[in-house]
């Protein structure tokens, strides 16, 4: 009887940390059984986290307990394969403590973009090459014509988002490639309903210019600060410019 | 203020084309700004006939301006004044653009009118009599009194046209602010008070615009009209009048050729050079149409005053497009879709309906053309997605934002911003947020005003490796006379570096003169 109210106290006393920390925790979870007072508090933390997981300072300022004690807790949890340690994509140098059962969020995972825990370039570029060709033939293309496409093609396991989708067209948007623009309904819109929102590849967009610096050795040079007349490095011996002219 | 690179260019520039003594003397003015003769004296220790003679070639060639201020004397003592002399940064580097000046002039006025522009650009400043007897001391005959008034005609183009202008005055007085404050209207004392004094002399150098292109046969009425087109306030023009009334118009016109200094107007060659540079930037964007629209509606404009922007009517823009090679056959239609695809923006005055193009905003184009394809080269495609996002936004952004919006990974990212910071093409800010602990964020932007600084630094000190290399090479040619291949090889090699300088010149102007 003593150790039941013992151990509601210790359960009262962690939601009411959590909750100090903005960690709300639910009414009932179930414990598993043959941890101490400190592995259970732990526990039920990381567990009430669920997929966001959290780092080790963050369970000391939510527990207070010694280093070596929390330290010597997450071991035994992590031995019982009651919790596992995931990396977080935002910050590569925090251990993420997880419920061993959960699945990273999106937000630690870091996103569509992110498989195994790193940033999938090759992924994001042939999805934005994609998008781009599409946009190029179809004229003006829409969210749904470039997802209809792409999950043709079969470039996602799983078929793309619309959120993803979203995301590639804002960078494309940035990068001063395609614009945004309504449906007017004539034209290159006739197929596109009135007002709904397509892209296409912007009028004027040429080739990158070859500007003057960047042709010229001196430009690009990576010891044009250490560049005098009469340096050791000066443009009488500049390598550089030897392969430039062909001498 | 120039920079380091600037003026070793500057002074490299002199050297080259008037030797090491003059080039010295530059020098010494463009590191220590205006001086006495004394000081110029002192400080490069010449002896003061090499000084003198050195200051005179620099004043022939409108490098340096003279003028006058009062010498501190005792209290009741007679004023005396005191000769200073200052460097002419900008119309030292006009000297690279010489073979660009003449170009513009042949292709506007045909080859006599070059062959005079050359002469001036030789020797500074001539009096039309000296360049006649160029011309003709050039063809090996005497000037018969018929070529002479054709090569007169000629050189009357050439003034109306502003490309040659009367020489400003040599040594204007400058006296000190506290008198002018006393004397002049507390408008004119304020406007005093915030110029310096090199630009004070500047514009006590400058002639009044009727005298700047009075040519030597031009006419009374001539002048008058000048005078309404220039808006300027004719007062002087009447006392000058009053005074030329006296005299018969040959007599006057024989005065002024044997008289009157002559020299090149750098300012025109600058508005034909950003004008060509801006058709080409619209044409690269639009096509040849909007080049000649352009071109059309520069020389058509009418908004004299302010050299950003062109104002001009659609009537005023179709005459000089007909005049065009590629514009017989453009309709009124199409002209006006062309302006407003060069976003021209539409008002309304007594003269009429007015369009006005923003040449800065097209100058900004360029130059924000020159520094993507630069950070595109230099640091790489994924480099110049954010350096032109950076740039778009205009204010400070976060590092995971960049990376976000972007698409970068967060590393990559991070390791650009880094590079791009040390560079100089960014700006970067710390900011420190107080939570469950504190956090450091790192904040992003393009500082427009002063990457232009630093990059038309690396332009100066890229043109003068440009100009150190060719005279290297030239050295090199000399030394290798008797190999006939080796000499080919280094003369292909000064061909490639000529050309890469003159079009660097083209950026430079963009950055420095436009």
């Amino acid at each position: 009887m003593a150790s039941k109210s013992k151990s509601k106290s210790a359960a009262a006393a962690a939601a009411a940390a959590a909750t100090t920390t903005g960690l709300a925790l639910p009414q009932k979870r179930s414990q598993p059984p043959g941890l101490n007072e400190n592995e259970k508090k732990i526990y039920m933390l990381i567990k009430n986290r669920e997929g966001m997981g959290i780092s080790q300072p963050d369970i000391r300022s939510a527990i207070n307990l010694d280093i070596r004690t929390l330290y010597k807790a997450l071991e035994s949890l992590q031995a019982k394969q009651l919790i596992k340690t995931v990396n977080s994509a935002r910050n590569k140098r925090a251990k993420i403590y997880m419920d061993f059962q959960c699945q990273p969020s999106a937000e630690l995972s870091g996103g569509h973009w992110f498989t195994n825990g790193e940033f999938d370039e090759g992924l994001v570029a042939a999805v934005r090459q994609s998008c781009l060709t599409l946009i190029k033939t179809l004229g003006v293309a829409t969210v749904d014509d470039l997802i209809s496409s792409i999950n043709k093609c079969n470039i996602f396991v799983g078929g793309i988002t619309e959120a993803q989708i979203d995301d590639i067209l804002q960078s494309l948007k940035v990068d001063g490639v395609v614009e945004e623009l309504k449906s007017s309904g004539v034209g290159d819109f006739s197929r596109v309903p009135v007002g709904k929102l397509c892209y296409r590849i912007l009028p004027d967009k040429k080739e990158p210019l070859t500007g003057v610096m960047a042709s010229i050795p001196c430009g690009v040079c990576p010891r044009i600060s250490e560049c005098t007349p009469d340096g050791i490095i000066s443009p009488d011996n500049c390598v550089y410019y030897q392969a430039w002219l062909g001498f | 203020m120039v920079s380091q690179h600037g003026l070793r260019l500057a002074a490299g520039l002199i050297t080259s084309h008037f030797g090491d003594l003059v080039g010295k003397v530059c020098e010494c003015l463009l590191r220590r700004g205006t001086l006495s003769l004394h000081e110029i004296i002192r400080f490069t220790e010449l002896s003061s006939s090499q000084v003198k003679n050195c200051l005179l070639v620099l004043i022939q060639h409108s490098c340096v301006q003279a003028f006058s201020v009062p010498r501190p004397v005792a209290s009741g003592a007679e004023i005396r004044t005191l000769t200073q002399y200052m460097a002419l940064f900008d119309n030292i580097l006009h000297r690279l653009r010489f073979s660009k000046f003449l170009s513009i002039v042949q292709a506007d006025l045909g080859l006599q009118c070059r062959n005079l522009l050359e002469g001036l650009l030789q020797h500074g400043r001539l009096t039309f009599e000296q360049l006649a007897e160029r011309e003709a001391s050039s063809k090996g005959f005497e000037g018969s009194t018929s070529s002479q008034h054709t090569l007169r005609a000629e050189f009357d183009r050439l003034v109306h046209a502003h490309y040659v202008e009367r020489c400003p005055r040599p040594e204007p007085f400058i006296s000190p602010p506290e008198e002018d404050k006393l004397t002049s209207t507390k408008r004119r004392g304020a406007k005093a008070v915030n110029l310096s004094v090199e630009e004070l002399a500047m514009i006590g150098a400058a002639l009044p615009v009727i005298e700047r292109f009075s040519a030597i046969g031009s006419t009374e009425e001539e002048e008058e009209e000048e005078s309404k087109t220039s808006g300027h306030n004719s007062f002087t023009v009447g006392d000058k009048r009053k005074h030329e009334a006296l005299i018969d118009k040959e007599t006057q016109a024989v005065i002024v050729e044997s008289g009157v200094l002559w020299r090149v107007n750098f300012e025109k060659f600058v508005y034909c050079l950003k004008k060509k540079a801006c058709a080409a930037n619209v044409r690269s964007r639009y096509g040849l149409d909007a080049g000649i629209v352009l071109e059309a509606m520069v020389e058509s404009n009418t908004s004299k005053g302010n050299k950003n922007s062109v104002q001009s009517s659609i009537e005023n823009i179709i005459e000089a497009v007909r005049g065009k090679p590629g514009g017989i056959g453009m309709t009124m239609e199409h002209v006006r879709v062309v302006l407003e695809k060069l976003g021209s923006s539409i008002s309304s005055k007594e003269s009429g309906v007015l369009y006005e193009i923003d040449l800065k905003a097209i100058i900004k184009i360029c130059q924000t053309e020159e520094v993507e394809a630069l950070v595109l080269k230099k640091y790489g495609e994924v480099a110049h997605r954010i350096f032109r996002f950076l740039a778009k936004q205009g204010v400070v952004q976060e590092t995971d934002h960049i990376s976000d919006v972007t698409l970068i990974e967060k590393k990559t990212t991070q390791g650009i911003l880094l590079k791009l910071w040390k560079d100089e093409f960014l700006e970067m800010k710390k900011a420190i947020a107080q939570g469950s602990g504190t956090t450091q964020h790192f904040l992003w932007r393009v500082n427009w005003d002063e990457l232009c600084v630093h990059i038309l630094d690396d332009m100066y000190h890229a043109a003068l490796n440009l100009s150190q290399k060719i005279a290297h090479i030239l050295e090199q040619e000399q030394e290798a006379l008797q190999d006939k291949a080796k000499r080919q090889r280094l003369q292909k090699g000064r061909l490639i570096l000529e050309s890469s300088l003159l079009k660097l010149d083209d950026a430079l102007m963009l950055f420095h003169d436009f």
